[in-house]
């Protein structure tokens, strides 16, 4: 299997190829802001080839690419707390870069993650957040079926102050009843 | 997991006294990483335990993760229900929060857990909770955000 393919994005693993266009990605603090990342101090080729090509248990990280762009942007997986499986909770992330943003490629990534994680893995609930005043990404969650269970509160800083975390969760009833519709014709909803 | 926390804070040779904030109770710190120091950054492995004088260890509080720039930590509470109080609770993530200048301090706890009254008794606010998201002795139960702020602490001691 070459990666998870929909209409317009591909998730695959991330290679060494990846380094150069990771750390355009990485350094930009205007999308790592925006999608609730870390903000990085400037970092070397070697620092990001060593986090691309590093496994960790907790933690799964993969390429969003298109037809055009072997890289648009980063997708990941989170497993909830050791021991990482056993409450069938994990984690969703996705982060697209500033030139490919405002096509669709960001929600498209996160539904054929989503419908993966239900549909293979048997995942129980997704869970994530956004920064609250962050509107896009509230529409986003939103879309896809999310529930807004609580905000996290001065969570993050940037810019000198401190911002609240909106959480939400989501259950694969609800997933597949706002995206059903907008996944591969491959996928079903499970039983 | 509690009697593994308890053997750990039990072995002295791993365990040094840091000093007491209440005399009812006696503190102890462990740095299970070798390279720990006194910032946020480093934070992660640090360990308080808070015992009574005379009945063992009332609950221990270890950084699992730390953000630097956010000046948060996220705590792991291990504790034994029938020696654990809100002045141990209290006294543990106190110290944390203290050594370590936290902004934010966070604990995830299973809805239902003892702890729960507890920590919400020492100024943490119940700040989300996701339904099912856990898988404890053979059922699912909500799994809750415990949330303390420094200003909260603050504007309660007026």
């Amino acid at each position: 299997m070459d990666g998870l393919a929909g209409a317009n994005v591909t998730i695959r693993g991330l290679e060494e190829h990846d380094v150069d266009a990771l750390m355009q990605l990485v350094h930009d603090d205007e999308v790592a802001k925006q999608y609730y990342g870390e903000l990085e101090l400037p970092r070397s080729r070697d620092d990001i080839r060593a986090r691309v090509l590093g496994r960790e248990a907790a933690f799964s990280r993969f390429a969003i690419a298109t037809s055009d762009h072997p890289l648009i942007g980063v997708c990941g997986v989170a497993w909830l707390a050791p021991p990482y499986r056993r409450h069938h909770t994990c984690r969703v992330s996705v982060m697209i870069g500033r030139a490919h943003q405002h096509h669709g490629y960001g929600y498209e990534a996160r539904i054929l993650l989503c419908d993966r994680l239900f549909a293979q893995f048997n995942v129980h609930r997704i869970i994530g957040g956004y920064l609250s005043d962050n509107t896009a990404s509230a529409r986003q969650a939103e879309r896809t079926g999310a529930l807004v269970c609580g905000t996290l509160r001065q969570e993050h800083f940037y810019d000198g102050r401190f911002h609240d975390i909106t959480a939400w969760c989501l259950t694969p009833e609800r997933f597949y009843a706002a995206c059903g519709n907008d996944l591969p014709a491959r996928s079903a909803a499970p039983a | 997991m509690n009697a593994h926390a308890i053997e750990l804070l039990d072995e002295p040779e791993r365990t040094r006294a840091i000093g007491s904030f209440d005399p009812q109770l006696r503190f102890a710190l462990d740095a299970l990483h070798a390279n720990w120091s006194e910032t946020v950054a480093d934070a992660t492995g640090a360990c308080v335990g808070c015992r009574h004088s005379d009945a063992g260890v009332g609950v221990v509080a270890k950084v699992v993760a730390g953000a630097p720039q956010h000046r948060k930590l996220e705590l792991l509470l291990l504790g034994a229900p029938e020696r654990t109080t809100v002045a141990c609770v209290r006294a543990s993530v106190g110290w944390i929060a203290r050594a370590f200048d936290a902004n934010r301090l966070v604990c995830e706890l299973a809805e239902g857990d003892f702890l729960e009254p507890l920590v919400a008794s020492c100024g943490f606010v119940r700040e989300a909770i996701y339904d099912e998201a856990l898988f404890v002795d053979g059922r699912r139960r909500a799994l809750v955000v415990y949330g303390w702020l420094r200003s909260d602490a603050v504007r309660a001691s007026g």
